[in-house]
């Protein structure tokens, strides 16, 4: 019966081994990535900003993405849904005028992870500034978001 | 012996999960008995934004050795051993999730295809006589290791007929047969 202990144990470890991983937690980076969108002024100049305000329109309302202190570039997540555009809004005071920029794009669909499932990424982006004023134009980087190293959009202030 | 999973037929009676599976077993040496089995499991995958399905059947080989047994009958008594396992299904994503910001979720969807998934499993359980007729209750676990799977467009498949679920390599599979002795 020595075999006995044995395989008791071997039982208790093969439960705690079947315990694992079926909710995958879906790690940064593998994700739908975000649009870096990057500040300069009107003659062209990289621009840190003291305070910026950013809100993005997910399809239910403006999402708050809250305050970002002197940064050249803040990063957005868009829509994931099937909706050609998403409409983001920057401000440079918390109760100060709004502009409203329309990002619109293509999507491609790629699996990646059991914890990620798909990720979406953006193509042929452009950018139309609705409401003007604090931004006064918009710029295309980079046409599509592969990943989020590089500055897709600048906003002109 | 031949043996039916009376629990996991029962059990499919009240989930999404269809198991039925069983057993023709032989002694060919002393303590060791060669195993075969086969079954068919229907099953869904609803979690985490994903809604799939899967079905098909699948069969397992293998051999397993007789640790400590009863000296009145070589049948009952505790036992360890291995099975290669394989199984050839049809499967469909209806939805896969699209991560968002703050919980924005949608989902792409797959047609149905046809894949097949091979992995190898342990097994340890034991045996025992029901009284004094050639009926026996055969209980055994089975940790598994998925080696090998087709993919569609490189999606690992979170349901594998006979493996469970497949969204780690590991898993562990349970039996709680009522056999017969010829």
């Amino acid at each position: 019966m020595k075999y006995l202990r044995y395989l008791i144990v071997l039982c208790g470890l093969c439960m705690i081994w079947s315990c694992g991983g079926d909710d995958d937690i879906c790690e940064s980076g593998e994700g739908t990535p975000r649009m870096k969108i990057g500040f300069k002024s009107q003659d062209g100049k990289i621009k840190a900003l003291e305070n910026v305000y950013v809100a993005v329109d997910y399809g239910s309302g403006k999402v708050e993405l809250g305050r970002q202190q002197n940064v050249e570039s803040v990063l957005a997540p868009l829509r994931v849904d099937d909706n050609a555009y998403t409409d983001v809004y920057v401000r440079l005071e918390d109760k100060g005028k709004e502009s409203q920029v329309r990002i619109s794009y293509t999507t491609k669909a790629t699996y990646v992870s059991p914890g990620c499932g798909v990720k979406k990424s953006y193509e042929n982006l452009k950018a139309e500034l609705i409401t003007a004023d604090p931004v006064k134009a918009t710029e295309v980087a980079q046409n599509q978001i592969e990943n989020e190293d590089k500055t897709s959009i600048y906003l002109l202030f | 012996m031949v043996g039916l999973d009376a629990l996991n037929t029962g059990v499919s009676f009240f989930s999404d999960r269809m198991l039925y599976q069983g057993f023709i077993s032989s002694r060919i040496k002393e303590n060791v008995h060669a195993i075969a089995e086969a079954g068919f499991e229907k099953n869904v995958y609803q979690k985490n934004g994903y809604d799939a399905k899967a079905s098909g059947p699948f069969v397992k080989l293998g051999a397993f050795y007789m640790l400590a047994k009863d000296t009145e009958n070589p049948f009952n008594g505790f036992y360890a051993g291995g099975k290669v396992g394989g199984a050839f299904y049809n499967q469909e994503y209806m939805a896969i999730p699209v991560r968002g910001f703050g919980g924005s979720t949608s989902s792409v969807a797959f047609p149905s295809s046809s894949q097949s998934s091979f992995w190898v499993e342990g097994t340890l359980g034991g045996r025992v006589q029901l009284f004094d007729s050639n009926f026996y209750i055969d209980v055994n676990l089975q940790p598994r290791y998925l080696a090998y799977t087709s993919k569609q467009d490189n999606i690992s498949p979170m349901i594998i007929p006979g493996f469970g679920r497949s969204s780690s390599k590991f898993n562990m599979g349970f039996a709680w047969n009522i056999a017969y002795k010829f």
